[in-house]
């Protein structure tokens, strides 16, 4: 069992004094040094920081519309995330609720779901009076603890419901830090490898750069994350009668979409959060990413300088041919976009873009040009008269090749 | 001499040199790890603690020219060592003429505000309370950036949005919120 030292957490790593090539004796002459232990120690530890407490957040999301009424929705939001990160063996979903009048044969519950086995949060009291609950004096904080095994190494899909009460306003989930590394089963260097004394080789480092280098290919940020509100029926769409439809649909569908879905009917591309948007330009709605020397290899050339970032679709479409989504990042290389194509069917598919999109290494936090560190998200139908219903969206940063 | 190094990004350490297990350790591949851990935790591994799509759009609007609470996010635990978080907003003015203008606040507050609609400091618990402003002034789409100081090391951040109309009617429609923590 280690715990991660807390010296170097809060600032960069300075070996200067512990790891040099040189030096100048009293005399003046020049004497050929090389590593101490502390310098190998000190860079196990930072390691293991970045090993148990770099927790990503999976997925996020806040309801600003429909918050009179989530009662059982399944799901209430789709989460897609990869589960490659062997130390996040924890996630905690954090929901901000207000609560609602329930019966006596109701219960407040929301579940989160996966592969890796179900959480559940329970309200218990319900507020029995009038007026119904006041936002935002009424929030209340709940939880759901997923513990899992290994990593599956794949895409994963899970699913927030909700059953009688809750109304949930917003929701975080993220990966939880470990307060120890347990040295049988975590991913971790071995600091004990470089005690004072011992011989500084390299087989010792060999053990670090094999953690590090696991760290940094796997835990990579989820940058793009939107889930449509299902129905007590699941996924709406303007098909529905309404007269189907429970809580919290009321009607179809509106133009353009609500937070039941996206929906889009033009034939020429047009910006999923304004269909009077046709085009990326350094101001148009789309989702900051932000990549400033987040790549892998020298920044001057073009592979140290872009940074791959996975997108994929939950939709589908209605009439004579597949619609697409397109996913455009900034334009530090040329066609930098990704087309997903949502295929014809009834019921919503996952779909995979084939490549990937790059983010700019070399774009700062604060580029306010087209080469800025934000993707757009543009959809379009193949003819006139067809539907494209998309329902989550997500992007995240890949090592190289997608899934 | 070796510095900290931060904007250096990842350059894998070539692997013949941890290949020969009993030779002596060079300097030069400790600096190129040592480089690297600093780069993932000042960039490459600071993840986006929150990003919100606003489909469909938020409507930003205030009563009067009071400071209104708009939105409060679900806290997020924020690895050590981060002191403030980069923001990104995607907006627009939707309501309002000529210079008409509303400030948006994003605040880092204590603990859960559960105080009332009309902002109120004194709910917003204890120690510090930080704001960033943007002013929101434009019909046309725009993304303004800023940067929020956040209480210092591991701890959890609340964050909420308020909006103030400088002339009364004026509102705000939001399409993107991006929240990215940084070391500094």
């Amino acid at each position: 069992m280690i715990v991660p030292a807390p010296r170097y957490w809060q600032y960069p790593l300075d070996l200067s004094k512990t790891a040099r090539n040189w030096t100048q004796d009293p005399t003046g002459a020049q004497r050929r040094l090389n590593n101490s232990a502390d310098a190998l120690r000190a860079l196990a530890d930072k390691i293991n920081h970045l090993a148990s407490r770099q927790g990503r957040v999976i997925f996020a999301q806040g309801w600003r519309e429909g918050l009179e009424d989530q009662r059982g929705a399944a799901p209430l939001a789709a989460v897609v995330f990869g589960d490659w990160v062997g130390n996040a063996k924890r996630r905690t979903a954090t929901l901000l609720c207000l609560p609602r009048i329930v019966a006596a044969t109701e219960s407040s519950t929301a579940v989160l779901e996966s592969c890796h086995g179900e959480g559940t949060a329970n309200f218990p009291a319900t507020l029995a009076t009038t007026p119904g609950p006041r936002w935002p004096e009424d929030l209340f904080i709940c939880s759901i603890r997923q513990l899992r095994d290994a990593a599956t190494g794949n895409w994963l899909e899970d699913t927030l419901t909700t059953l009688d009460g809750f109304t949930i306003v917003d929701v975080s989930i993220q990966e939880d830090a470990l307060s120890t590394l347990d040295t049988d089963i975590d991913e971790m260097a071995r600091p004990a490898d470089a005690s004072a004394g011992a011989e500084v080789l390299v087989g010792a480092l060999g053990d670090c750069r094999a953690a590090f280098h696991g760290f940094r290919r796997d835990n990579l940020g989820v940058e793009i994350c939107w889930s449509a509100c299902g129905t007590d029926e699941g996924w709406a769409n303007e098909t529905v009668p309404v007269s189907t439809i429970t809580v919290p649909m009321q009607a179809p569908l509106g133009a353009g979409g609500d937070q039941r879905g996206m929906w889009i009917t033009s034939a020429t591309l047009v910006n999923l959060l304004d269909t009077s948007v046709v085009a990326r330009s350094a101001t148009s709605p789309g989702i900051s990413c932000l990549a400033y020397r987040a790549g892998i290899g020298a920044e001057y050339l073009d592979v140290g300088a872009s940074v791959p970032l996975a997108v994929d679709v939950l939709g589908y479409s209605v009439g004579c041919g597949p619609a697409t989504v397109r996913f455009q990042g900034p334009d530090h290389v040329a066609n930098n976009y990704v087309d997903v194509l949502v295929p014809v069917g009834t019921a919503p598919a996952r779909c995979h873009g084939t490549t990937n999109l790059l983010l700019n290494a070399n774009a700062t936090d604060a580029d306010e040009t087209t080469a800025r560190n934000k993707v757009d998200i543009f959809g379009r139908v193949t003819g006139a008269g067809d539907d494209l219903f998309i329902y989550e969206l997500h992007g995240e940063r890949c090592w190289a090749a997608v899934a | 001499m070796m510095a900290a190094i931060l904007t250096r990004q990842y350059r894998p350490v070539a692997a013949r040199l941890t290949e020969e297990a009993d030779a002596p350790l060079s300097v030069h591949a400790v600096r190129e790890l040592c480089d690297a851990t600093n780069n993932a935790k000042a960039y490459a591994m600071a993840h986006k603690m929150r990003g919100v799509i606003c489909f469909p759009k938020w409507v930003m609007a205030s009563v009067a020219t009071e400071e209104r609470v708009q939105f409060i996010f679900a806290p997020i635990k924020v690895p050590d060592g981060y002191k403030v978080v980069r923001w990104h907003i995607g907006h627009e003015r939707s309501s309002g003429t000529g210079s008409d203008a509303i400030v948006l606040r994003i605040r880092s507050v204590g603990r859960l505000y559960v105080g009332p609609d009309a902002y109120d400091g004194t709910y917003c618990g204890p120690g510090s309370t930080t704001y960033s402003s943007l002013v929101v002034n434009s019909d046309l789409h725009s993304i303004s950036t800023g940067a929020l100081s956040i209480p210092y090391s591991d701890d959890t951040v609340y964050l909420m949005i308020t909006a103030q109309a400088v002339q009364s009617g004026t509102k705000a429609r939001l399409t993107t919120l991006d929240f990215t923590p940084r070391l500094s």
